[in-house]
């Protein structure tokens, strides 16, 4: 699926946000086709798999229907509604923990990433190096990169400063650059 | 204070390129927008029932609280006189009589009112000078045994004072 240009992106999310208040059914849904896949993409970052980041997208969707007028008065909504599914997400992790069932994902993508650098393709390389990095700094690449956020809108979404968003890029990036150097050759 | 955001530079290196691209949009599971719109309906319903309620509740509040107002501006208006219990006057006149008074007991000597009309005489019938302390407080029986208090209270002062030695 090709994705939309960020611009048009975040045109077509302010008219969602605008209708949310008069026809949130039709809004809603028109939202979930324009945002559901960058969510699920963002939601698998932090919980490891998609049955999660999906369930953590769905509750998003549930608290945006429960109480539109949060997201339509919201300064910011895009960075607004990812900052609900970071948090849905961030809930079924430590759900997770209390029941018991620990996914110990991340490592192992880590370990079979530097056994099959070489074999896989770029773009799964570079997924791959992203995970290695710290969940802190991961998050804010993430955003940086494919969500196209400012470093405001990242702090907005995150609930960090503008600064400690932009040092944890630039930590990420020193360290990205030096393993992605071969690949750009 | 260092700030870091100037250092860094806008993301247009291979890099970033390959990063950009690697954000592939993963294939949601089938029927799951079924499941999240049909789970968003089921909010916003109960989202609307939950708002009708609160101000519902915020009406219902608001109408008690003015009930509330009215029924207590309007009992106080119309209070009801409470008579006064029956006193034994025998007790309250032995009250009156131990109780020490608070004020010097002589009222002010000026003119009153209620005299200023009456101009006594005396047994010839010529009109008396007029001026000095007034005589009526005497006239008050209250007054008298006031007076009377007052004097013996004057002479328990002198007897114990004669008492105490001279140091």
């Amino acid at each position: 699926m090709i994705p939309i240009p960020s611009s048009d992106f975040q045109a077509n999310f302010r008219n969602c946000v605008i209708r949310l208040a008069e026809t949130p059914e039709l809004a809603l849904a028109e939202m979930f086709d324009l945002t559901a896949q960058r969510l699920v993409r963002f939601a698998i970052t932090i919980t490891g798999n998609q049955p999660d980041a999906e369930d953590a997208m769905q509750g998003a969707f549930s608290r945006i229907a429960f109480r539109p007028r949060l997201l339509a008065r919201a300064d910011a909504p895009w960075p607004y509604l990812i900052r609900t599914v970071r948090n849905e997400a961030l809930r079924i992790i430590k759900k997770r923990k209390w029941t018991g069932i620990e996914v110990a994902e991340r490592g192992a993508v880590a370990e079979s990433a530097e056994s099959h650098l070489v074999h896989e393709e770029t773009a799964d390389t570079v997924r791959r190096l992203l995970k290695t990095l710290p969940k802190n700094q991961y998050e804010v690449v993430i955003l940086k990169h494919w969500e196209e956020l400012t470093f405001a809108e990242i702090g907005e979404a995150l609930g960090l400063s503008q600064n400690t968003v932009a040092s944890r890029y630039r930590y990420a990036m020193e360290k990205l650059q030096r393993s992605l150097e071969p690949l750009v050759r | 204070m260092n700030n870091p955001l100037p250092n860094i530079p806008e993301p247009s290196s291979p890099e970033h390129d390959l990063l950009r691209n690697a954000g592939s949009l993963p294939v949601l599971t089938p029927g799951l927008r079924d499941r999240v719109l049909l789970n968003c309906h089921q909010q916003v319903r109960y989202g609307r029932r939950i708002d009708q309620l609160r101000i519902a509740g915020s009406v219902v509040a608001a109408c008690l609280m003015v009930m509330v107002i009215w029924t207590y501006h309007s009992s106080g208006r119309h209070v009801p006189q409470t008579e006064p219990a029956p006193h034994d006057t025998a007790s309250q006149e032995s009250i009156k009589q131990d109780v020490p008074p608070r004020t010097y007991p002589y009222s002010n000597p000026g003119v009153i009112a209620e005299d200023a009309g009456t101009v006594e005489t005396d047994e010839d019938g010529k009109p008396l000078p007029q001026g000095g302390p007034s005589l009526r407080h005497q006239s008050m029986p209250e007054m008298k045994q006031l007076d009377q208090m007052l004097e013996k209270l004057q002479n328990r002062h002198n007897v114990l004072c004669g008492l105490l030695p001279y140091l």
